[in-house]
């Protein structure tokens, strides 16, 4: 779980300044996706969905901020 | 169901996919309409719910026991006696907890299915919404407040739709609430206050809509100090125009609930 969430947290700090609005969008909806199929999962422990739902609201936030800027 | 009710002195039909509560089971007091954050929603459900073997001591007790305390008092609970609280979910927090059908996560599914109300506004009234959460959002961030990078945190969604929805926002992280490191730990909470004074105008009542801990919320309700009454959901002042669209949980009693 560490090593998934840490190739996760990569993908959100990743600099995708140079993709176009629309891909920036697609590409933070692709990881939200990611993080919600694991987030499904029956068994997860405490530790382990809140690591989770942190790496979502991070991957959020930053989906927020493209949508704003593009309006 | 519809329901006339006043709104700004015009009497407005207000329509709801469900009868909302409206008294406390003995019929006697209010609900006091309360709004979780994510993280509060997540120990709940983890937590108050669940085997002692699951409860992690990394977690302070005296916020576990503010929660479980909390939870005795909601409405929805079957056990409860002296219940008067009603938990609500606004749609940022919903959207945290569910997937991208609208499903909620497996962990927290049963939880929040029987014990929340989830809020939403209706879908002509929702670009208002919007655009107004947006426009609290940008102030808060003006002050320095809800940033990561110099970005916005979801928090500060949760934080401007709470205080659209004038209610009290529980949530037991530091960023939104008071913190014991922040050089002023009050100006956080009475600039934000500021804010949503300045920007919401009469839709805010500002004794009400400002972020705290669950246990200054027990500290508050057992003091006996006369609250802040926000009205039913049905009577919140969101404008002529805009409708609340509750989902309550389908699992309780609805009959011993929700009818007067």
């Amino acid at each position: 779980m560490e090593i998934y969430n840490q190739s996760i947290q990569e993908m959100i700090n990743k600099d995708i300044t140079k993709l176009s609005v629309q891909k920036k969008i697609q590409y933070f909806e692709n990881i939200i996706q990611l993080l919600d199929q694991k987030l499904d999962e029956d068994e997860l422990s405490y530790e382990d969905f809140c690591n989770l739902m942190e790496l979502k609201r991070s991957a959020m936030g930053k989906l927020c901020s493209v949508k704003r800027a593009k309006l | 169901m519809i329901k006339n009710i006043k709104i700004n002195n015009k009497v407005e039909k207000i329509k709801t996919k469900e009868k909302i509560p409206a008294k406390s089971k003995d019929g006697k007091g209010e609900f006091i309409l309360v709004a979780l954050d994510t993280c509060v929603v997540i120990d709940m459900a983890f937590f108050c719910c669940k085997s002692k073997k699951e409860r992690n001591k990394s977690v302070k007790r005296e916020y576990l026991n503010a929660l479980g305390k909390l939870l005795q008092r909601n409405v929805m609970s079957k056990m409860s006696r002296n219940s008067n609280i009603c938990f609500c979910i606004t749609p940022g927090v919903r959207k945290e907890l569910t997937n991208n059908k609208g499903k909620y996560f497996g962990r927290v599914k049963n939880f929040v299915e029987r014990n929340i109300v989830s809020l939403d506004i209706n879908e002509n009234a929702k670009s208002k919404f919007s655009g107004k959460v947006d426009l609290l959002v940008d102030k808060y961030c003006e002050k320095g407040y809800f940033l990561e990078n110099k970005l916005p945190t979801v928090d500060a969604i949760n934080v401007a739709e709470a205080s659209y929805f004038n209610l009290y926002l529980l949530s037991n992280d530091h960023h939104i609430c008071t913190y014991r490191k922040d050089e002023d730990p009050r100006k956080k909470i009475e600039d934000i206050r500021e804010i949503n004074r300045s920007q919401l105008e009469h839709e805010y009542r500002s004794i009400i809509a400002a972020p705290q801990r669950p246990e200054q919320f027990m500290r508050l309700l057992n003091s006996g100090k006369k609250m802040a009454k926000p009205k039913r959901l049905d009577e919140l002042e969101l404008g002529s125009k805009t409708k609340i669209v509750a989902t309550v949980p389908k699992q309780v009693m609805r009959e011993k609930i929700f009818e007067r």
